[in-house]
Parts: structure tokens; C-alpha cells; sequence
């Protein structure tokens, strides 16, 4: 629950990391049968939370896309459901400007134009948010995301799901220069991550047997090339047109590494902005903020509308 | 005024209730570039004199059918109730298709279920999920069967294809779900919000592979 400010009065995650674990991703599946029952529940904490009754809101932000059919139909009706109820209007946002617009709740200056970077488990989006308020993606990625790749990554060396936190914390002990990874190159903006993860298969297979020490550099040398590799573009979209903000979001975005790294290499070209760690993860509170953003845009939604799994920026 | 949805099928509809008086309803077949449910929600609410305050309980056809359908049907019918808190009540999706037999409900009713299988309900048993192949030795000689898609058992289970009602001697969607949302409201226990869960009649098949690999 958001308002004007924009200020954060309740945020409720409820993770289904522990329901997927045991098949080592995501299963659509599974998720959209467990959204049925506990969405109710997570508006109910949250009304709580906020101190809030349903007289004193005033709108309902939903996410409209993208990400797996099942569970935005029942967020996309069940949001616009409560709407008609209590006769609010509704804003149906999308999923990955949110994580840019999140940079709002660090920073209430924060306006465009800016340069974002959404990393996740379904996305790795260089982009451009235009004064106009369009956002542009400028560069995206030619095979896994981010994320997937430290999924892949996190399997190879026998972590579990989810594993970017997995390799995060391994990684602290281990040497991020001892295996020197290729650098994953794609044309232009653009990222390619599939290289650099079937190069830490060879090293793993190489060594057949892991010592503990061994499992760390790698996964330290294996989360430095893919921090590099998103860096290196963000320094190069600023390099070709500056931006007087970078923001960076999405649930890698809470990597330890990345983090540290993009202060020292970003924080010099531009006012950089990181959420807190639990506003770059997968949270209601951006997508407050989004519907703020939106409705000052363009206002609500005249009219009901469907999920889009495919949705853009926009 | 009291609200029912079945979204769960090919045929849809939507009935809104005053006591046993039908104030409005619709019926219509399942489209892939359809208008939101919610759109028709509100027009039929409208169309019957009233508006979302008025709504003093939901039910809603769970299953099983499609997965796209139940959970727009299941997530408007948990939305409205809980943000209104009125009673919210789920129905059966075979026995309100039972129902569109003229006079006396049928005794059972079949769905596709895609694959060459049928999720099949007769009077006093749970819905199941069953090979098209396997109806022959199912079904009562006696069954009085309604399909959906009408005229299916003469694919499924040509030698009995004459149980089947004729399309001609079913009623419309809205009527029957009438009859099964009335029954329901006077006779069943609400739902809590929290407990809204389609029908599955299989398990989801991850779960499934991880049961057999144990
Ligand atoms: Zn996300």
C-alpha cells in the first residue's frame, strides 16, 4: 500500500520460493494454483499493515503483465474485482517499468530522463525512461536472464533454488579472480549469458571432484563475469547518451556483488539508484508506485481489461 | 441480489438472483478475443437494476474445466465477495451442467477434458477424470447423459450414444446454473476467501513426477 509521496505504508511479500525449491524453478503450475488462495490473505495483511480500512483507498494498482498467465488472471480479476466492489478505480501497470518506478520510493526526486537496469529471473532489460514517460529498451538479452543464469550456475555447482542468493553466499569466500570466464558478448546493448554458463560446466566437469574452497571461486568467478557483463553495458549505453540517473532493479538486483560494484563503477557517471533489497525482489510496493506514476500519465483504466503475459515496458 | 458465475466451460454464464427471480442473465460461448468477464459482469448487474453495493452474495462454478476460465471466474467471484464480505459459495461445474436437462437433471454429465479423456460425474459420486475408452464400461445402462460439447459420446462411446440428450432438450447455461447457485445458497455453508480452490481433478503434474520419483 502506497500514497502520495510517494510513501510506502505496508508492503507484503509472500514468497512461493519454499513451494517451487524441490523442483529446482518455478512451476507455472503450482504457482498460479497457490495465487487463488493466498492473494486474498496478502491484501488482508496488508490493509492491516497499513492501518487502512477500505473506505480510506482510493485506487487499485495491478500488475497487467508480463509473467505467467495463470497467476496474473487471478491478480488482474481479483484486483478488478475488489475495484467494482468498492466502486475504485483500477491501473493496471506493467511488471517491469514497476521495477524501474521503484527507484521512486528510494529517491521521490527521481524523475526522467533515466537509464534503468532490470535484472531478474525472466529478464535482463537495459532501458531508457524518457521524459516523455515512454520507456525504451535499449538492450535485452539473446538468451537466459540474469537470473536464470545464476540458476543455471547455481545448479552446475550443486546449489539449491533459488540460486543467485545461493551463489551470492558462497561467493563471499571464494576468489572472484581465480577461473577467468569468458565475458559474455552480444551485439550492441544486448547481453548473452549462455557462454559464460556452459564455461563453468567445463571447469566443473574438468575438476570432477569440488573442494569446498574450489565450489566458492567458482561461484565467485562465475558471478563476477555476469556482474561485469551488466555493467559493462550500463557504462556503455552512458557512454553513447549520459544519464543524469541509473537505476538498477529486479530481483538480481539485490546481489551483494552487483551492488558493490555498480557504486564503484556507476556511482562516479551518474546519480545511481539501488532499491533496498526488498523493493528490487518481486513486490507489491513498486507496483503502487507504478499506478501513482500511471495515473498522473494518463489516469485509470476506463474500462476492464485482460492479463497480457507479454507485456512490455508500456 | 445474488450473483452466480460459470466460466469453467466452452458455453458461460452469468445470473444475477433476487431470491429465486432471475433479474438478468447471459449466456455465451467461450471465445479467445472476448471481451473481459468483468465487462459483462458489470453490464448484467446493471442490466438487472442494480449495481455493486447491491450484490448480497457470489457463487461461483469451480471446476473442473478450463484453466484459463476457472480462475477468471474464481478470482472475480473471491474479489467481489471478500471486498463487499459477503457470502461466497462454489459450485460444482457437472452437476449445474447436469441441470441443463429439460425436466429432471441428467443422471450424468461428461466434459472434454482434451487428450482423449473426459472428466465424468454421475449422481452420488465425485467428478473423475477418465479415458474416453474406458466410458463404455462406466456408464450406468440407464444413464440419462448430457456432454459437453453437445453430441461428444457418439465419439467417445459410439454403441451408447443414445443415452446422450439432444442438444434440442437442454436448456440454456444460465438457467441451470440458476437452479444450482439457489440450491447452493439456501442449503451449503459459505467459503472462507481464503479457501477458493478450482476443482482439480488431477493433480498438477509436477507434483505428480515428484511423487513417482519417490
Ligand atoms: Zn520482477
Amino acid at each position: 500500500m502506497v500514497t502520495d509521496g510517494p510513501r510506502l505504508l505496508s508492503n507484503v511479500i509472500r514468497s512461493q520460493d519454499a513451494l517451487h525449491a524441490p523442483y529446482g524453478g518455478v512451476v507455472p503450475e503450482l504457482a498460479a494454483r497457490a495465487h487463488l488462495q493466498t492473494l486474498v490473505p496478502v491484501i488482508e495483511r496488508a490493509l492491516e499493515d497499513a492501518g487502512t480500512r477500505w473506505e480510506q483507498i482510493d485506487a487499485v494498482g495491478v500488475t497487467r503483465g508480463p509473467g505467467l498467465i495463470g497467476c496474473l488472471l487471478v491478480g488482474v480479476n481479483l484486483a478488478q474485482a475488489i475495484a467494482y466492489a468498492r466502486s475504485l478505480p483500477v491501473i493496471g501497470v506493467s511488471h517491469l517499468a514497476a521495477h524501474v518506478y521503484a527507484g521512486l520510493l528510494e529517491d521521490e526526486q527521481l524523475r526522467p530522463p533515466v537509464l534503468g537496469l532490470v535484472v531478474s529471473g525472466g529478464h535482463s532489460d537495459l532501458i531508457r525512461w524518457q521524459p516523455d514517460g515512454e520507456i525504451a529498451v535499449i538492450g535485452r538479452t539473446r538468451d537466459d536472464a540474469a537470473g536464470e543464469a545464476f540458476d543455471k550456475g547455481a545448479r552446475i555447482l550443486g546449489l539449491p533454488f533459488p540460486g543467485g542468493p545461493a551463489i551470492d553466499k558462497l561467493a563471499a569466500s571464494g576468489d572472484p579472480r581465480a577461473v577467468a570466464f569468458p565475458r559474455p558478448r552480444a551485439p550492441g546493448l544486448d547481453f548473452s549469458f549462455s557462454g559464460v554458463k556452459t564455461a563453468l560446466l567445463y571447469e566443473v566437469r574438468k575438476r570432477k571432484t569440488l573442494s569446498e574452497q574450489e565450489r566458492a571461486d567458482l561461484a565467485a568467478s562465475y558471478q563476477e563475469a555476469i556482474v561485469d557483463a551488466l555493467l559493462q553495458r550500463v557504462e556503455a549505453a552512458q557512454a553513447i547518451d549520459r544519464a543524469p540517473t541509473i537505476v538498477l532493479g529486479g530481483g538480481v538486483a539485490r546481489n551483494r556483488r552487483l551492488r558493490e560494484a555498480a557504486q564503484a563503477r556507476l556511482g562516479h557517471l551518474a546519480r545511481l539508484i539501488i532499491p533496498a533489497p526488498e523493493l528490487c525482489t518481486d513486490n507489491a510496493a513498486m507496483i503502487g508506485v507504478a499506478a501513482l506514476i500511471e495515473w498522473d500519465r494518463r489516469g485509470p483504466d476506463p474500462a476492464p481489461f485482460d492479463a497480457d503475459p507479454s507485456l512490455g515496458f508500456s | 441480489m445474488r450473483l452466480a458465475i460459470d466460466t469453467s466451460g466452452v458455453d458461460q454464464a452469468m445470473v444475477v438472483l433476487d431470491g429465486r427471480r432471475v433479474l438478468a442473465a447471459e449466456d455465451w460461448v467461450r471465445r479467445r478475443d472476448d471481451q473481459p468477464v468483468l465487462a459483462r459482469l458489470e453490464a448484467l448487474v446493471r442490466r438487472a437494476g442494480g449495481g455493486p453495493d447491491d450484490l448480497e452474495a457470489v457463487a461461483a462454478a469451480r471446476g473442473p474445466g478450463s484453466f484459463t476460465g476457472l480462475r477468471v471466474g474464481l478470482s472475480l467471484a473471491a474479489g467481489l465477495a471478500y471486498a463487499r464480505h459477503i457470502p461466497l459459495h462454489l459450485v460444482d461445474s457437472l452437476p449445474i451442467l447436469a441441470r441443463r436437462a429439460n425436466g429432471d437433471p441428467a443422471t450424468v454429465a461428461l466434459r472434454d477434458a482434451g487428450r482423449a479423456e473426459v472428466f465424468a460425474w454421475r449422481e452420488g459420486e465425485p467428478v473423475r477424470r477418465m479415458p474416453a475408452a474406458e466410458l463404455a464400461g462406466w456408464l450406468p445402462n440407464s444413464a440419462r447423459v448430457i456432454a459437453e460439447p453437445a453430441g461428444m459420446l457418439a465419439t467417445w462411446s459410439p454403441a451408447q450414444a443414445h443415452l446422450e440428450i439432444p442438444e434440442a432438450e437442454r436448456r440454456r447455461l444460465s438457467a441451470a446454473l440458476a437452479d444450482s447457485a439457489n440450491w447452493t445458497f439456501d442449503s451449503q455453508k459459505p467459503l472462507r476467501y481464503d479457501e477458493v480452490q478450482a476443482l482439480y481433478v488431477q493433480p498438477a503434474a509436477a507434483e505428480e513426477r515428484a511423487r513417482k520419483a519417490t
